[in-house]
This record gives C-alpha cells, structure tokens and sequence, in this order.
C-alpha cells in the first residue's frame, strides 16, 4: 500500500470511517496477528489479544500523530495488549488444536511434522532466550520493524534493543551449533 | 556469515508458525464489525427467502441444516475419545441430553464424568455469535463451589475444526472443574451448572448479561486412589514435600508443598515415572499458594509398585506485575524486565510405593 493511500486511510479511520478501518486492518492483519501469537504461543490468547488491540486502534487512531509509523504504533498496541492480558487472572484457555494428535488430514499432518522437525532445534533455541530477548527477535524478524520502531514499541532505548539482537543472534547460533553437535554425534 | 543464514532461518521458522495459525477472513470480518460497532443486530433476522424457488428450496436447507447439528454433537464425544484419557476410552463419562435455549443461543450438556479430582463436562454451543457464552460456575447443590472451569474446545466463531465439521457459528467445548477442595464427596454428585449468556453485540458493554443457563444434574463419582506420600527433600538449598499423589482415570495429579510461602511461584519441571518404566511430564500446573498441584493426563490407575517423582529444576517466573503506564496512551503498558531465566538446578527426587 502507497504511503499516501496509507495516510488517506489513516484520515478517513480518524473520521470514524469503517470501511477505511477494514481495509487498513487488512494491510496489517498477518503482522499483528503473528506477533500475538509467536508472543503468546496461544492462538485463543492472540485473538484475544487481537480483539482488545482493534479496540484501542478504533479508539486512538484520531489522536495518532502525523510523521509516526503506523506499523510500529500498531505492534506496540499489539505487545502492550499482549503484555495487558498476562497480567490479568482469566480463566486458563488450552486451544485443543496444540493436541498432539489432532490433525484434519493425513497429508497436513505429515506437512507439519516434516516442518516441525526442520525447526526443531530453532525453536528449542529460541526457548532458552529470555523473554524481552526473544520478544525483540520476534519484533525485528517477524514484525519486521527497524531498530527505531522497536525502540518506540518496547520503550527501551536504541542502544538496547541493537546489544539485544546482537546478543540473541550469537546465542541462538551457540545453542545451534551445540544441539547440531550432539545430534551428529548420537 | 553466520548472522545472515541465521537471521534468514528465523523469518522462515517465524512465517511458517504463524501462517498455520491465521484467523479466518470471517473472524476478522466479525472482530472487526464488533470493535467498530456495526454488529448490532443478529443476521439471522436477515435470512428470509425472496423468490418462490427459494421458498421450495428452504425445506431441503432445513434438513441439510439439521443433519449438520447432528454430526456436529457427536464432536463431544469425539472430544472425550481423544483428549481425556482413559475416561473417554473407557467409556466412564455418563451421557447426558440435557439443552436450554436462551436469545436463540442453544446449549446443549451432552456429557459428564467425575472423580476425586475433576469433574469433565461436553457442551455444546449453538446459535448466533452476537451472544457470548462462555466458561461458567459449577456447585454441588449443598452450595459447594467447585473451582474452574478449565476450558478445552473452540469459542464461539473460531473456525479452526469447525470450517471442516460444523458451522462456524458453533462452539463444543469440554469444561474441566477441580473437585479437590470438596469434601463428603460420596459416590454421586449432585450439581449445579450455571452459564451466563452475554450481549455481544456492543463490545464496550459486553458485560451484559441477558439471561443465565442453569442445569441441574447428577454423576457417579469413580473411586481413584489417593496415597499420602509425605516425603521432604532439599536440593539447592530449598526443601520441597511431595503430599499426595491422586490416581484417577482421567489423570494423575501430584501435590507438593514448599517451605516457604515466596517460593510459591516457582514453577518446577517435573517428571512422573512409572513401575512400567513409562516416563509422563506434567501437563498443567496450578499454583495453591504454599502448596502447587501437577498434572499428568492419562490413565495410570493400573500401575502398582514403585513411583518417581523427579523435579529436575525450579523456574522463577518474569514479574509481571511491575509495568508502566505510557501517558495519554489509553492504559496501555510497558513491561519491566522479568526475570524467568532464573532456574535452579536440583534434582529434587521422591520414590513411592503405589498399592
């Protein structure tokens, strides 16, 4: 989407117009649902945490400053949102699709295994990283936000968020080269 | 080099979790239809045929509709094969018919099991997404609250299984309930189920409540085994008590018990190993103030002799309750720094003998 298509969008949001809403909505659908969900790790978590982030857009769209990066100001409502709803008590949800053996067919089934397996090891790296590591991780290489947008997303200075990444990246490729260590020699 | 093939891997591990996951297009559209506050009036009022051939043809979707709600009540009893150990394989839950209608929103209890642990109830949900029913309150009818539920199974409107074997307009979900704190539990339970139905049709008021389903039912209760086990043993410095061990066919649950209150929240990971040498990790955890149950699903009625219990390592969780409030930003929050990468190694293990 055009930057000024985008900022017309923007103005008509501001004007409650629906429509513009939906369609903007749509440009950022796949982004901010996958950062709630490789936050959470939920999918009923993320949507909820979906619902109440479309919520606050609606609302504070009219007062979203001209210049800032809707993108970021977008996955910033949506981590807060996420962050707002661990803190709350709320009744423990477990999504029966993360069942081991649920599966509609046979063919997605092996899909997911084959792709498990591939990321097995990325995944049980990424684990280990502390929590507001690996949340940066998830904002630089899913959200694909700059290190300025993180810094604005998370309120935590540029600097931060650079020794972060730098930090989980030579982390991930130690717990790699280890696990990949130990497999060939099993 | 590294950094590029690395960084690479992880947008493609990112992008491949993610895409599986999605929502629906129709989810997005009714989330966003209920933010922006255009969802006020429920679409079935809308469903009336315009043509003749139309009004022919509506018998026919009747039936096909009818014979939808059908295959999809069956979804219980799929439920409990699959996901509740051996109770659904055994056999154990009791059947029930059990359905009120409020608003349209038809629900229908379609099983019930119990035992010292848990009781286990299928629901079903039916009826327009502009009510909101969801969780509920379970008492005996001496007025003993049962603490839960738990709730396995789709909302209302998710669309992940039911695209393939229900309208997407309904719910089946199986409520699990901790029967732990009652006492006197005799070999029958004689319950109250209540569940409010909720307006959601204004998503800054969905609070609403516009009427209460209320089932009144009994379960047979079946006997599991509780063995006092009562064991301390210290690792790093922390001693922990193993108290109890509940056996039921539905799961296994271990109560432990630290020394000190503060400890309360360290989640340990625990493991179960049984006389057959079959080794089970705990599925959920719930923290009791001093004390903590752990959970391991699965049917282990039949294991007699020696037990495991190991807690290889405790983790302290982030803290999550310390943040800060951006200015003029609606509520929104930015978290602390947690500290969930502290873990104590121990292992802390405990051996006893199952009758």
């Amino acid at each position: 989407m055009a930057q000024s298509e985008e900022a017309e969008l923007i103005r008509r949001c501001q004007a409650k117009d629906r429509d513009a809403f939906r369609l903007l909505v749509e440009n950022y659908r796949k982004v901010m649902f996958g950062t709630a969900y490789l936050m959470t790790k939920d999918r009923g978590l993320a949507e909820d945490a979906i619902q109440e982030a479309l919520l606050q857009m609606w609302k504070h769209l009219p007062s979203l400053r001209q210049g800032v990066s809707l993108k970021a100001w977008l996955v910033r409502i949506v981590v807060n949102e996420v962050n707002r709803q661990r803190r709350k008590k709320r009744v423990p949800t477990i999504p029966l699709e993360y069942a081991p053996d649920m599966a509609d067919d046979c063919d997605d089934a092996a899909t997911t295994m084959i792709r498990n397996e591939d990321h097995h090891n990325l995944r049980q790296a990424l684990e280990l990283l502390p929590a507001e590591v690996r949340e940066t991780v998830i904002l630089r290489y899913f959200s694909d936000l700059t290190i300025p947008e993180i810094a604005v997303a998370i309120g935590k200075p540029e600097g931060t968020i650079k020794s972060r990444l730098s930090r989980a990246l030579v982390r991930l490729n130690e717990i790699l080269s280890n696990s990949e260590a130990l497999e060939e020699r099993r | 080099m590294y950094e590029e093939k690395l960084e690479k891997e992880l947008r493609d591990y990112f992008k491949s979790e993610t895409e599986s996951q999605e929502p629906t297009l129709a989810w997005w559209d009714r989330t966003i239809s209920n933010v922006t506050g255009q969802n006020k009036r429920s679409r079935w009022f809308g469903f009336v045929p315009k043509t003749r051939l139309a009004w022919v043809l509506l018998p026919l979707l009747l039936i096909f509709i009818s014979g939808t709600v059908y295959a999809a009540s069956t979804v219980i009893g799929e439920f409990f094969q699959k996901y509740t150990g051996g109770v659904g394989k055994n056999g154990l839950a009791q059947e029930m018919d059990l359905s009120q209608t409020i608003n349209g929103v038809t629900v229908r209890l379609e099983r019930a099991y119990a035992d010292s642990n848990v009781v286990l109830l299928g629901l079903s949900i039916s009826g327009p997404t502009d009510y909101f029913t969801w969780g509920g309150k379970l008492a005996t009818v001496d007025g003993q609250n049962i603490s839960g539920p738990l709730v396995q199974g789709f909302k209302p409107g998710s669309t992940k299984v039911f695209d393939n074997w229900a309208p997407s307009e309904r719910a089946a979900v199986v409520d699990t309930f901790d029967t732990s704190s009652l006492t006197g539990v005799a070999s029958e339970l004689n319950l109250n189920l209540t569940i409010p139905v909720r307006d959601w049709t204004n998503p800054e008021n969905n609070t609403t409540v516009v009427g209460v389903f209320t089932f009144n039912f009994k379960v047979p209760v079946h006997p599991g085994k509780i063995v006092d086990v009562n064991q301390t043993v210290e690792a790093a410095g922390i001693p922990i008590t193993l108290q109890k061990v509940e056996i039921s066919p539905y799961q296994t649950k271990v109560i432990l018990q630290s020394a000190d209150e503060k400890d309360s929240n360290i989640i340990p990971i625990i493991s179960l190993v049984m006389p057959s040498g079959e080794s089970v990790a705990s599925a959920s955890d719930q923290m009791l103030g001093p004390s903590s149950a752990h959970n391991f699903p699965g049917d282990f009625t039949g294991q007699h002799g020696e037990w495991t219990v190991t807690i290889s390592e405790l983790v302290f969780p982030a803290d999550i309750t310390q943040g800060t409030e951006v200015p003029g930003s609606g509520g929104m929050i930015i978290m602390n720094n947690g500290s969930n990468t502290n873990r104590l190694s121990g292992p802390w293990v405990f051996h006893f003998n199952v009758p």
